[in-house]
């Protein structure tokens, strides 16, 4: 797993994500968005499923536009199933779509503390770079 | 860890009267001025990002009429400035932006008065916030009270609180005091996508986080007595304000339009300095659907808040085993914050209908107008202006200079003086609790964490932007409410 740290925006969050690999990068991702919104974590996996996430048609779909997608659909899992991101194992990335094995955790606001509330991935100042050493970063903020 | 800030370096011209100029010749592709208004202090802040060129940028928008305007409390946003104001000319091919309302759709604030005086809830204040607290869902993933079903969701997109107040989730009145009586014509049930209905399926009568709130508040001073009486508030009596939006739905419909308008600029031959701004022109597909699923989400916010103030009427009739209406509990007002409507202002001496964005900033009609409540039409309209959880909050009255200025707008909070990370970095959730309680102010929090980054020191004066708003000319001050008691998500 790659490692994370934040940025101060005024009144959102930015992140910075490091990672090996794109996948890892992705999964790091998830792990750093839901890190701002939950303070306790489901312990286990419950539900285990196939998330394929897909640029809309039409628009160019580089690696960045492939993280915001990857995200928005792990948010909308959360939003409609109450379900956190735990374990991934990705089956393809691109072009156009990120196809992944997820395993989930059922949150339950009795039992799991919470934090931020995220609204969207937003798209300023948004970055995916891949490094002279072959290992990956990203930068983001979430509207919060 | 650092904070990410740009300074403005451009000209800002003091014209006089707390109004400063970006005048149209700093940048190319500029078509009208930017203006904002400020005080000295509060300009020297402003410089400190990058807002003012957001100003800037939007005076680039097609069809932009009179100037970008920006509030006191104006700061950094997503292509618009948060605290900006733009008004745009469907018929000069005027543009609409998904950035110029942000993603929390029909963010607003309603406020709700009643009968009790300070002294009837000090010494039940914990056990009514309590009761609020379990009584009225707030925080990340708590679902609301009511499972809509696909058709009733579609109702409420369409009927907006009209629909929640005649299911017997409120009275008569509540629909007349809300802006837009509580919903706008042209939602476009269809112009939303599943996953937005999805999003808001168990979201109506929901608080979320973040900086939405309900507080407990006591007027503590009043400013101009005879619009105090129109709006039914006194000083030391109890009111209740409620500040939140329209969730996941509308998050999900903006992100949805900031896609479906990325290659508009493009395709209708316009330059844009900053692709954040996406638009599309008033009359086109996209800008069509877009305002369609707007007001779709818009009136999503409205059902919200009156579902909001429905289970606070109920928490509150309950501890004081009385009846919401023998409480007094009516509604002043509700207004939104974070919205793009048509609407008709005198431009060159003939009437306009013009698609007026308010991003952070709140609508001020003045007395007359048509659109203000009939009970309050002689006054003006009442603009809610929250402020942080430790000092205080203001009502307003609209008056006719905003109509002739500002397109009848003005600021809409405080503004962040400080980072969520700085905030919390400075005190912990407990300490603010203590810090409160010092103060007399009981809050009560889903998220310790959360509460740090919300306490006081984290927002600039609220009395501050009033004071420029009301020196201004552009309304005036009518009560202050002190917090008593705050839920946060």
């Amino acid at each position: 797993m790659g490692t994370f740290e934040t940025f101060d925006h005024t009144a959102d969050v930015g992140l910075v994500i490091r990672a090996d690999s794109f996948e890892d990068l992705l999964a790091t991702a998830a792990r750093a968005t839901f890190d701002q919104m939950l303070e306790d974590w489901p312990a286990e996996v419950e539900v285990l499923t196939e998330v394929a996430a897909r640029c809309a048609s039409g628009l160019e779909c580089d690696r960045s536009e492939l993280l915001v997608v990857w995200l928005q659909e792990l948010l909308y899992r959360f939003d409609t199933e109450r379900l956190v991101p735990l374990t991934f194992e990705f089956y393809s990335v691109g072009p156009g779509e990120i196809r992944a094995g997820v395993g989930f955790g059922k949150f339950d606001p009795q039992r799991h503390r919470t934090h931020l509330e995220i609204k969207a991935v937003t798209y300023h100042g948004l970055e995916v770079r891949r490094q002279a050493d072959g290992t990956w970063s990203a930068r983001f903020i979430l509207d919060v | 860890m650092g904070m990410e800030k740009q300074a403005y370096s451009g000209p800002l011209e003091d014209i006089g009267g707390y109004r400063w100029r970006i005048p149209k010749s700093y940048k190319p592709g500029m078509r009208v001025d930017g203006l904002i208004y400020a005080d000295r202090k509060l300009i020297d802040a402003i410089r400190h990002d990058n807002a003012a060129e957001q100003v800037a940028n939007v005076a680039c928008l097609p069809g932009i009429q009179k100037a970008s305007l920006a509030m006191p409390d104006i700061h950094w946003g997503y292509g618009f400035p948060i605290g900006g104001v733009a008004a745009t000319d469907p018929a000069e091919g005027g543009v609409v932006s998904p950035g110029g309302v942000g993603y929390d759709i029909n963010c607003g604030v309603r406020i709700i008065r009643s009968d009790l005086r300070l002294d009837d809830v000090k010494a039940r204040l914990e056990t009514l916030l309590a009761a609020i607290f379990a009584h009225v869902p707030c925080g990340v993933g708590v679902g609301g009270p009511i499972r809509f079903s696909s058709s009733e969701l579609r109702r409420i997109v369409r009927d907006g609180a009209r629909y929640i107040a005649a299911r017997g989730h409120g009275w008569p009145e509540d629909v007349e005091r809300t802006e837009a009586a509580g919903a706008l014509d042209g939602a476009d049930p269809d112009a939303v996508s599943k996953r937005a209905y999805e999003r808001g399926h168990d979201q109506v009568g929901t608080l979320g986080a973040g900086n939405h709130f309900l507080e407990i508040q006591v007027v503590d001073e009043i400013y101009d007595e005879k619009t105090a009486e129109a709006f039914g508030v006194a000083k030391g009596t109890v009111a209740f304000m409620i500040h939140c939006g329209s969730r996941g739905f509308g998050h999900q419909i903006c992100d949805d339009a900031l896609k479906a308008m990325r290659g508009a600029a493009r395709k209708y031959g316009f330059d844009l300095p900053d692709p954040q701004l996406c638009c599309a022109p008033v009359e086109s597909e996209e800008g069509q659907r877009y305002l369609g699923a707007m007001r779709a989400a818009a009136n999503y916010a409205w059902a919200n808040r009156q579902l909001l103030m429905d289970l606070l009427r109920q928490a509150v009739a309950a501890v004081f085993g009385a009846t919401a209406e023998r409480l007094g509990l009516h509604l002043i007002y509700d207004v939104a914050h974070n919205i793009a409507k048509i609407e008709s202002h005198v431009l060159d001496g003939r009437p306009r209908d013009l698609c007026v964005h308010r991003k952070g900033a709140t609508r001020a009609f003045p007395a007359g107008h048509p659109e203000v409540p009939e009970v309050y039409r002689h006054v003006g309209q009442p603009v809610l202006i929250p402020g942080d959880m430790g000092r205080y909050s203001f009502l307003l009255v609209g008056l006719p200079a905003a109509m002739d200025e500002t397109f009848g707008s003005v600021c809409h909070g405080a503004g962040r003086a400080m980072s969520r990370h700085e905030a919390s970095r400075r005190m912990r959730g407990d300490d603010v609790r203590r810090e409160l309680a010092a103060r007399g102010i009981i809050a009560m929090a889903r998220s310790p964490k959360g509460l740090a980054e919300e306490h006081s020191d984290a927002y600039k004066d609220v009395a501050e932007v009033v004071d420029v708003v009301e020196r201004a000319g552009l309304a005036r001050r009518v009560c202050r409410l002190r917090p008593l008691g705050v839920i946060k998500g």
